[in-house]
């Protein structure tokens, strides 16, 4: 009997050791994620001759550029959208000038600088309704990914995708965190509206870009951000660009402000102060560091006013503006930080610190102290993310709504002069 | 597989109405053993069972208890603390004893690494039907051995989602064993 029983146990053992094949483990992933499908573009598509064409609604407005009576606002990769503004109140959209991927302006009298997804473009606006392309930089932004000869992978779309996996598919397990930077491309959305201040009077025409954008003019100097470093391009002659050299700056850079002999240069981890005394060779002089969050600069007398925001894809955690003592530029100290909602580009006139809120609309401070900072007025309700002020008493806005322009003589009672809307 | 399951809960039902003799004492049972089958890539994987349980002795033939155990399938997720009912009767009253035994309850699932802290749901059903032997003497303490099937369901959430950035999984696991245990009745 017990040997009955040993043997009956003996061979479950066995049995079992033998039989585990029978008996397979299970497992479904039902999952739900953000798919960034690269949209590409052939180089005909991209590389298409500039024209002016029928005026268009703004969409998706990006940066703007003041130029004279005219204003260039930028759909975002479309292309720039001219605007009559000799009647403040009575802006006209006058042309459209298509231009694929583009984000940034800049200008040097009547020569105009954009970019044209990884190509730089200069034209020559004399007549800014009919501009006419002067020159073609081929490849100066080397931050679009090429997969063949045909074309670029110029953004990412983003879908919801829902599927069933094995949990054996060979997807499971590996984190999929396509995003912007996958494939070798990044598309900083970051600058896709704002506004440094390069305030010029070149050829008769004032001009005046934002506190976000990544072209700079400095004399006779071009400079123009790509991801990580700065693109050196002498305009000597502005209609024939020559690209110098590239100085490594870091990663995230997105805004560059030209002041005096110096480049203020906002990244996501901090603001970079380059020397450009010797304006082919900029040098590093001192880095001032903050929290991993967007921030656009604006530098008046000796202090540099950065906003932080937090944010896709800033990442960070900071909503804030900090006012920096650059009395001594190689060792930029922190004056005081002010909590602020959601800040993006700024503007200053005077005493007059215009701050764009996102959502939260716009505000102005009184900074005749820059250690007491005081908000003097707001104006709620709207959404902007860079402005641009002539005079203390006018301001230009620009946001997902669209164009505004605003009188802000009483600064506790903003008036809207007008609008241009988004569709 | 799904046949022997059925056979394996009727089987008890069936046979504690032929019985007729009445104990009605509380019995208590540890057991040790451990859990063979294969994971998702084919591979083998043997784990570790402990279980504590006691429940009333209505006749020979039905004992109704609960339990509590610690489960490790070497296969994430692979650390569970079963809470269960069980069911347990004798084929006869001789001093070497066929017995069925079966558990159903909810295993919580222990989290085994840093990755998975996102994950949210804590574990599945559980569910062994098992047959054995049992070795008695005439002190009441009983030592037994059987075998029988284990499984352990598991599904719990990820959330990645990151501003819009979207990541969500709902993944459904199931274990399935032989499982061989030996243990004390008293």
């Amino acid at each position: 009997m017990k040997k009955g029983i040993s043997l009956i146990i003996t061979l479950t053992v066995i049995g079992t050791i033998f039989l585990t094949g029978c008996l397979e483990d299970k497992c479904k992933n039902e999952r739900t994620y953000t798919y960034y499908e690269p949209v590409y573009m052939t180089f005909e598509e991209i590389r298409i001759p500039i024209q002016s064409e029928a005026p268009r609604t703004l969409e998706n407005p990006g940066k703007m550029f003041f130029y004279g009576n005219y204003m260039l606002v930028n759909e975002i990769r479309e292309g720039l959208h001219v605007i009559n503004n000799a009647d403040p109140a009575n802006p006209v959209i006058e042309k459209f000038i298509p231009i694929p991927g583009n984000v940034d302006i800049a200008a040097k009298g009547n020569t105009l600088y954009v970019d044209n997804y990884m190509d730089l473009l200069t034209l020559d606006i004399t007549d800014i309704l009919n501009p006419v392309l002067k020159d073609r930089d081929e490849n100066v932004f080397d931050n679009f990914y090429s997969p063949n000869s045909v074309g670029v992978i110029t953004h990412y779309e983003m879908t919801e995708i829902k599927e069933t996996i094995d949990c054996n598919h060979y997807y499971w397990g590996v984190d999929i965190f396509a995003n912007d930077d996958a494939g070798g491309v990044f598309i900083n959305e970051a600058t896709g509206g704002g506004a440094t201040v390069n305030v010029g009077n070149q050829g008769g025409n004032l001009t005046i870009a934002g506190s976000m954008a990544r072209f700079g003019i400095s004399g006779d100097h071009l400079y123009l951000l790509d991801d990580s470093e700065m693109i050196v391009c002498d305009i000597t002659s502005p209609s024939n660009p020559n690209i110098l050299n590239s100085v490594w700056v870091g990663w995230g850079i997105e805004t560059i402000f030209p002041h005096g002999d110096h480049l203020f240069i906002g990244s996501q981890t901090g603001m970079y102060i380059f020397d450009n005394a010797v304006p082919t060779q900029p040098t590093q002089l001192s880095v001032f560091e903050h929290a991993r969050a967007c921030d656009p600069v604006y530098v008046s007398g000796n202090y540099a006013y950065v906003t932080l925001r937090d944010g896709t894809p800033c990442e960070g955690f900071a909503n804030q503006m900090e006012v920096v003592d650059i009395t001594d530029l190689t060792n930029p100290t922190l004056l005081r930080s002010y909590p602020m909602q959601h800040p993006h580009g700024l503007s200053i006139n005077e005493d007059r610190l215009y701050l764009c809120e996102g959502a939260h609309g716009l505000k102005v401070f009184d900074k005749t102290n820059p250690n007491d900072v005081t908000e003097i007025g707001k104006r709620s309700g709207f959404d902007a993310f860079d402005v641009i002020s002539l005079t203390p008493e006018r301001v230009m806005v620009i946001g997902s709504d669209g164009f505004y322009q605003f009188d802000t003589t009483d600064p506790n009672n903003i008036q809207e002069i007008s609008l241009i809307p988004t569709r | 597989m799904k046949h022997l399951i059925i056979i394996l809960l009727l089987l008890p039902a069936a046979f504690a109405v032929g019985q007729e003799s009445v104990s009605k004492k509380w019995y208590n049972a540890i057991n040790v053993g451990t859990n063979i089958g294969t994971d998702i890539y084919d591979e083998r994987k043997i784990g570790v069972d402990i279980r504590y349980s006691a429940g009333w002795d209505f006749k020979p033939a039905l004992k109704i208890g609960a339990g509590i155990g610690f489960s490790l399938y070497d296969y994430q997720p692979n650390a569970f603390i079963p809470l269960y009912a069980e069911i347990t009767g004798d084929f006869n009253q001789k001093k070497i004893r066929p017995f069925y035994h079966t558990e159903v309850g909810y295993g919580w699932w222990l989290k085994e690494n840093e990755w998975q802290q996102y994950e949210n749901k804590p574990g599945g059903a559980y569910f062994r039907p098992s047959l054995g032997l049992k070795f008695t003497n005439k002190s009441g303490l009983a030592t037994s051995v059987n075998f029988g099937y284990q499984l352990q369901h598991a599904v719990f959430k990820r959330d990645y989602t990151w501003d819009d950035w979207v990541w969500l999984e709902d993944e459904t696991r199931i274990m399935q064993r032989y499982s061989i245990r030996v243990g004390f009745v008293f």
